[in-house]
């Protein structure tokens, strides 16, 4: 094997890539990345399992070939060198980096241990807005479970009716629904549940608001395709929880605030919470909101009280306030409403310029102590 | 009425060996190992010792001082011996440990005439059969009896009500409260509590915004009401983690036994968990293989949990892929920590309906059969490979 490119063409490539790398695995051959030098062209490639990206470029090789590199230890040479045009030359067992002033080797892990990327079946295919998507994800993905034992709840779902299409995560404590419209998706109406992974990752590949991302729908998989760069992911199995049943359909208590005034202070007293639970207390009457937090540990109290404009019986309740943080930064605009019926049911939250319809989020409260 | 028995170890030994009265004697372990003071005679604790003491410290303070390794079957024998008096005086005696009892008097103290009479007959009869004094106090409720029992100590007798209580009680420090150890000390010192009766001075909400359910038992107490046993805020505190951990028998490489092991370690945490009432927030697991490489990886989940299923699903991803198939394993261990209360700061589910409820109902019926008849009644299916 032998090819040469320029620094920072390969270090751009290497970071988009190394995202997928998994940092912790129970599977070693993971931390590698898999260069295969082909006609021309150069294919490098890293999979999770669940996830895999392949990045195919036009390349100078010399000589092909396939090698298997330690992923983070290759990134860091790489992103040390000062720019210049860098030869990689080797077997499958050993590669030798050359650069302008000297060469570094690395052995190779075998190319046969290398997870096999999946083969998808292919269902449909579309192509979508990039900025609609990113959008998508951006105010989806957040709320996704990370526990083992619900796994529909793990992804994002994915689901269209007419010229709609929806997001909508949750793990159970809080939820996020968006809901686009896009001409499109006629003729599409399966729903897809689709781990955040692969979806975190889209937004941060760059690429012009106008461009379209190709969709391809597989059995089981999923696969974004931008361009140079292919994204495969697994699909998880559903069914997904009846998520619309838990939106309540009327709410009698309305509170209208500056977002933020309201996210500083939650940030603020949320300070003294309990590391572990974070709870945050929320008493609103008289069109004023207190929020309030008191800790043993520490022998602390915070308090801090917001004017607001509020419909509706005096009521308290409990947060975790990671998650009203959370919720905060996804709401555009400067005041945010939050809807309320009672303190054990879930609240509202959206933005006063956007249509709930289009966005919101629901938060469930804590039981606090009486 | 509490009744504690007055240095009940060294009285005993005392007795036994009548050339030991008056010296001071120091019951415990061993000296030449690291123990303990498990209890002295009131001529040792002049010197300074104390229960829990390490026996080194109470040599150095009181070189003359008897020590004593104790007869566990003596005292227990003796104990027996007291139950049977104090069962002539009232209908309700409860033991509540080798050398104290809580005792109803309502009403039946009028056998005697007064409380005094009783109280003094029964002290005379224990101290005739077995030559031990003991103090008594005697109280509306049982923790303020307990409380008033230790103020005349030895042979004494305190009979105090609410009022009593409060003036006696209520200029001293927190740690007058029974069951306040330094820990739960510091942290009411840390919110400006200081006295009783600074406690007092609070409402029942803001202690409980503080110490949860603890908070009530602390309102309870310091306005001199009854409470029921609740586990002490420091013993709460330093439930800091639960862990089981197996060497097993031979070492294994078949992945459903490494599995089916995993299943029967998170069920034994789990049940821990419901009887502390806490939910644990991070899950590990520790393995061990044949080559006595150890290693231990967690995962904090954000739905804190006491049910065997998620923690073992957790535990199973946790598992590196080489134990089994190619690494033989000789250890595992599941542990769970930053555990929360159950009770309290409870988040509220959108979904609970279904699995959360079904997966916590039949644990609780699992739990009530194991209480009945035995941890190994009922099994999970998994752990029998």
């Amino acid at each position: 094997m032998k090819f040469n490119l320029s620094k920072s063409k390969l270090s751009g490539y290497l970071q988009s890539i190394l995202q997928i790398v998994p940092t912790k695995s129970t599977l070693p051959i993971l931390s590698n990345i898999l260069f295969e030098a082909l006609d021309n062209k150069l294919k490098i490639s890293a999979t999770d399992l669940e996830v895999s990206i392949t990045a195919t470029f036009e390349c100078n090789v010399t000589k092909k070939g396939v090698a298997v590199l330690p992923a983070r230890i290759l990134f860091d040479i790489i992103k040390e060198l000062p720019e210049s045009e860098i030869t990689f030359e080797g077997t499958p067992s050993r590669v030798e980096i050359k650069v302008p002033h000297g060469s570094y080797k690395i052995a190779c892990a075998s190319a046969d241990d290398f997870p096999k990327l999946p083969t998808v079946n292919i269902k449909k295919q579309i192509s979508l807005d990039r900025d609609h998507l990113v959008t998508m994800i951006k105010k989806s993905t957040f709320a996704c479970s990370t526990d083992e034992t619900r796994p529909a709840l793990n992804g994002v779902l994915w689901s269209t009716s007419g010229d709609r299409m929806n997001m909508v995560a949750t793990d159970g404590h809080r939820l996020a629904k968006i809901s686009v419209e896009n001409k499109k998706l006629q003729g599409i109406a399966e729903d897809i549940i689709i781990p955040p992974k692969v979806l975190n990752v889209i937004p941060k590949f760059a690429g012009e608001s106008d461009e379209e991302i190709g969709i391809i729908f597989g059995e089981h998989n999923i696969i974004f395709n931008l361009g140079d760069i292919i994204l495969t992911s697994r699909l998880i199995e559903g069914p997904y929880p009846n998520y619309e049943q838990v939106i309540p359909a009327e709410s009698n208590k309305k509170l209208i605030i500056s977002k933020e005034e309201l996210a500083g202070a939650v940030r603020r007293v949320s300070i003294l919470s309990n590391s572990l639970t974070h709870q945050v207390r929320f008493a609103v009457k008289n069109n004023t909101l207190t929020i309030s937090t008191t800790n043993a540990d520490v022998g602390g109290e915070g308090k801090e009280a917001i004017p607001c404009d509020y419909i509706g019986d005096a009521i308290e309740l409990g947060y975790n306030a990671l998650y009203v943080s959370d919720i905060l930064t996804k709401i555009e605009g400067e005041e945010v409403i939050i809807e309320l019926s009672s303190a054990v049911a879930a609240g509202i939250v959206y933005s006063p310029s956007i249509p709930k319809e289009e966005f919101l989020c629901l938060i469930m409260p804590l039981r606090l102590a009486e | 009425m509490h009744v504690d028995m007055d240095a009940f170890f060294a009285a005993f030994e005392t007795r036994n060996m009548p050339r030991l009265k008056g010296k001071p004697v120091i019951v415990g372990g061993d000296p030449r190992f690291r123990s303990v003071v498990s209890t002295c005679s009131y001529e040792a604790r002049e010197f300074g010792v104390h229960s829990g003491m390490p026996i080194k410290k109470a040599k150095q303070l009181c070189p003359e001082a008897v020590i004593i390794s104790g007869t566990l079957r003596g005292y227990v024998y003796t104990s027996a011996l007291l139950q049977k008096i104090f069962s002539n005086y009232a209908p309700k005696v409860q033991p509540i440990s080798v050398d104290e009892v809580v005792m109803d008097i309502t009403g039946c103290f009028r056998i005697f005439g007064t409380v005094e009479n009783l109280v003094t007959q029964m002290k005379a009869q224990i101290k005739k059969e077995l030559d031990i004094s003991c103090s008594v106090g005697i109280a509306p409720v049982r923790i303020l009896a307990k409380m008033a029992s230790g103020e005349n100590k030895p042979d004494g007798l305190t009979i105090i009500d609410v009022d009593d209580y409060k003036k006696m009680f209520y200029p001293r420090p927190v740690d007058a409260i029974w069951g306040i150890g330094e820990a739960t000390k510091k942290l009411l010192e840390k919110i400006g509590l200081y006295t009783v009766g600074d406690i007092a001075k609070k409402t029942e909400k803001e202690l409980k915004a503080y110490f949860g359910k603890y908070g009530t038992f602390l309102y309870m107490v310091s306005q001199g009401r009854g409470v029921s046993k609740v586990h002490s805020f420091e013993e709460r505190l330093d439930e800091k983690s639960m862990s089981h951990e197996t060497t097993l028998t031979v070492d294994i490489n078949d992945i459903d036994k490494i599995y089916s092991t995993l299943l029967w370690l998170s069920d034994k945490v789990s049940m821990r968990l419901r009887q502390g009432s806490f939910l644990a927030r991070t899950i590990s697991v520790k393995i061990r293989s044949s080559d006595f490489e150890t290693i231990t990886r967690d995962k904090t989940v954000s739905h804190p949990t006491d049910q065997c299923k998620l923690i073992f699903e957790t535990a199973k991803k946790l598992l590196p892929r080489k134990y089994g198939p190619s690494v033989k394993v000789r250890l595992l261990g599941v542990k769970v920590s930053n555990l929360i209360e159950n009770e309290e700061n409870r988040q509220l589910s959108l979904l609970e309906d279904d699995v959360g409820e079904k997966m916590s109902a039949s644990s609780e019926a699992i739990d009530s059969i194991r209480n009945r008849y035995g941890s190994s009644a009922i099994k999970l299916a998994g752990t029998k490979l």
